[in-house]
């Protein structure tokens, strides 16, 4: 069957792939870039890159002013968004080796859900950063809330913060209704788009705000990666092989909330992308999590561009929220996969 | 000679009844002690003070003179590698992955197994015959298999004590005996220094230099196995009725079991 796990993960395997996956979101990039209500055409887009003559290619100003102002904000973020997503994915699953597991599991997105929609129920959403504000302070409000609860005594176990995440979830999730029920119909537009995944408000500012702290957080994880994997194998074993059990989790949680707040924040709640891309990037490599995140990172971007893409696309020149692409796309092809894949596949 | 690693006046509880009793045992460099008890009696959790991972409430458990419980894990993990029962199933790593994994406390933060890591991982394997199976996924090994290639990860840390969690439990006669054999050529060839937790007397009375009996979390004896296994001592721990005579290879006391209804064969 297909798979190109490498034997053993190496400095220089994990280079070349993360070379390789680079492309492939440039790829995705200047095919995003060139799409939408006003086909810019990727031999124009890269005619703004490589020069006109190598591309073959060029824009006028108008076209310009809509590729620099418009598209590659958006595109720029939504390549971190799905990074932040993917990756958040990944490592919560690993952690709580559950493979059901994805950014929004512990909560965090409901948490960020109520902040932003208190922000635009209260009539502040029109302000430029009161929305991403509000919804990350939500987020990490739900992150102290549920390690809380779920952290007594000084052990953290994985199956109690499960479960607090899914109850603080819960609970959440009505509020967010009760929102809703209580929102004027002029509100509840806006709102449901932020439910579902927007990148519609995409601004240099929103990378400025995300991009930073979305890059030292992959760093940060990818630090623990040997950890990652070692504790795949048990807490104890993890115990007995060096790795410090408690601090590692308490810093992996930290940071995957950490980061899932940043993105949220900025694009709302993109469903699927965090579930489905760690699954396919395990199937394809294999188990060791110094390869997957990388890789894991650029396939999120690379899919999300694509997707997000297409959600500007299919009724131009309306919008559908990409949550509704990320789904519609994804659920058929995991589906495909496990078909022809799934017999012999062993997540976790 | 200093011990290698030493209980002094251990007491630990997990709720209110105490699980070890004031325990201290010294394990000298290159010897096999053996721990043995019936169910309940403190074993397991001898073995996590012993590694670090239970912290006693009073008394000190000493790793190479240090105290263990103001060493990393890491520190812990160069000097002590443990073999367990046997490994749950995990995410399908190779064989030489898990090998590799043996030489996490060895390396930086970041980063990757270097050539020299490789190098002990795969003699590693080799000592253990598991060289031919290093890219083969970890699950799709039989019972033996798994076992040798956890004594293998184990090597792979180059500690000086292994401590062994009743690595033959879920292993056949012959596989028992197989690695037995090899933890032993091990033993002489590695010159590593064993604790080993064993339900079975008799494998202990083989291969251990002293045994330490426990009893409801106490030391009950402590010593070669002909002062430790008596009829009368095993009467005292276990309550179990036994035959005590001597294995005609080894020299080493052997057990038969007295079954009450047995009195005079099988009839």
């Amino acid at each position: 069957m297909w798979s190109v796990r490498p034997k053993t993960v190496t400095g220089r395997g994990v280079l070349a792939w993360t070379v390789a996956g680079v492309l492939a979101v440039g790829l995705a990039g200047i095919l995003a870039l060139g799409t939408g209500p006003t086909p810019l055409g990727w031999r124009g887009v890269l005619g703004e890159v490589l020069g006109e003559k190598l591309a073959g290619g060029s824009l006028d100003p108008t076209e310009r002013a809509i590729l620099a102002d418009i598209r590659l904000p958006r595109v720029l973020l939504t390549g971190v968004v799905g990074m932040g997503l993917a990756v958040s994915g990944m490592v919560l699953q690993s952690l709580l080796r559950n493979p059901l597991a994805e950014p929004f599991v512990l909560g965090i997105s409901s948490g960020a859900a109520l902040g932003a929609l208190s922000s635009m129920a209260l009539g502040a959403g029109f302000l430029p950063f009161t929305t991403p504000l509000a919804a990350f302070l939500g987020a990490m409000g739900t992150m102290a809330l549920v390690l809380g609860i779920a952290g007594g005594r000084g052990r953290l176990e994985m199956t109690r913060v499960l479960l607090t995440g899914v109850i603080v979830n819960a609970f959440f999730t009505s509020l967010i209704m009760l929102i809703l029920s209580l929102s004027r119909a002029e509100q509840l537009h806006s709102m449901m788009f932020w439910l579902y995944g927007d990148l519609s408000s995409a601004r240099y500012a929103h990378i400025g705000f995300v991009g930073p702290g979305a890059l030292v957080a992959l760093a940060i994880l990818w630090s623990q990666a040997r950890s990652l994997n070692i504790l795949g194998l048990g807490e104890r074993t993890a115990m007995q092989l060096g790795v410090e059990v408690d601090k590692t989790r308490l810093l992996l949680l930290v940071v995957t909330a950490l980061l899932t707040g940043l993105v949220v924040s900025v694009s709302g709640l993109i469903g699927f992308v965090g579930l489905i891309v760690p699954h396919l990037i395990r199937m394809l490599l294999g188990p060791d999590h110094r390869l997957l995140l990388p890789v894991g990172a650029l396939a999120g971007a690379a899919f999300l561009i694509l997707a997000d893409a297409m959600a500007r696309t299919v009724i131009s020149p309306a919008e559908i929220p990409v949550g509704v692409v990320t789904a519609a796309l994804g659920a058929p092809f995991f589906i495909l996969l496990l078909r022809t894949k799934g017999a012999r596949w062993n997540p976790f | 000679m200093e011990p290698l690693l030493s209980a002094r006046g251990v007491w630990f509880r997990y709720r209110q009844e105490w699980v070890l009793k004031d325990v201290s045992l010294d394990l000298m460099p290159g010897e096999i002690l053996g721990i043995l008890g019936p169910n309940a009696s403190g074993k397991t959790t001898l073995l996590g003070v012993l590694q670090g991972i239970l912290r006693p409430e009073r008394g000190r458990v000493l790793l190479q003179g240090q105290d263990i419980q103001g060493m990393s894990r890491r520190r812990v993990a160069k000097s002590l590698a443990v073999v367990p029962q046997e490994m749950a199933l995990v995410q399908s790593f190779t064989v030489m992955e898990v090998a590799l994994m043996g030489r996490h406390p060895h390396l930086g933060m970041m980063g990757f197994e270097g050539v020299e890591d490789r190098a002990i991982a795969i003699a590693s394997l080799e000592k253990t015959g598991c060289a031919h199976l290093a890219e083969r996924d970890i699950n799709e090994l039989s019972g033996g298999e798994r076992q040798r290639v956890l004594v293998a990860r184990a090597l792979a840390q180059q500690p000086r004590v292994f401590l062994l969690d009743e690595p033959t439990a879920y292993l056949d006669l012959r596989h028992q005996m197989e690695l037995v054999e090899l933890l032993r050529r091990l033993h002489r060839e590695e010159r590593l220094t064993v604790v080993w937790v064993s339900h079975d007397l008799n494998l202990a009375s083989l291969v251990c230099h002293r045994l330490l009996l426990l009893k409801g979390g106490k030391v009950q004896a402590l010593g070669s196995p002909q002062e430790v296994l008596t009829e009368k001592t095993i009467w005292e721990v276990y309550g179990a009725r036994v035959i005590v005579d001597m294995d005609p290879l080894s020299g080493a006391p052997r057990i038969t079991p007295r079954l009450a209804d047995l009195g005079r064969g099988k009839e």
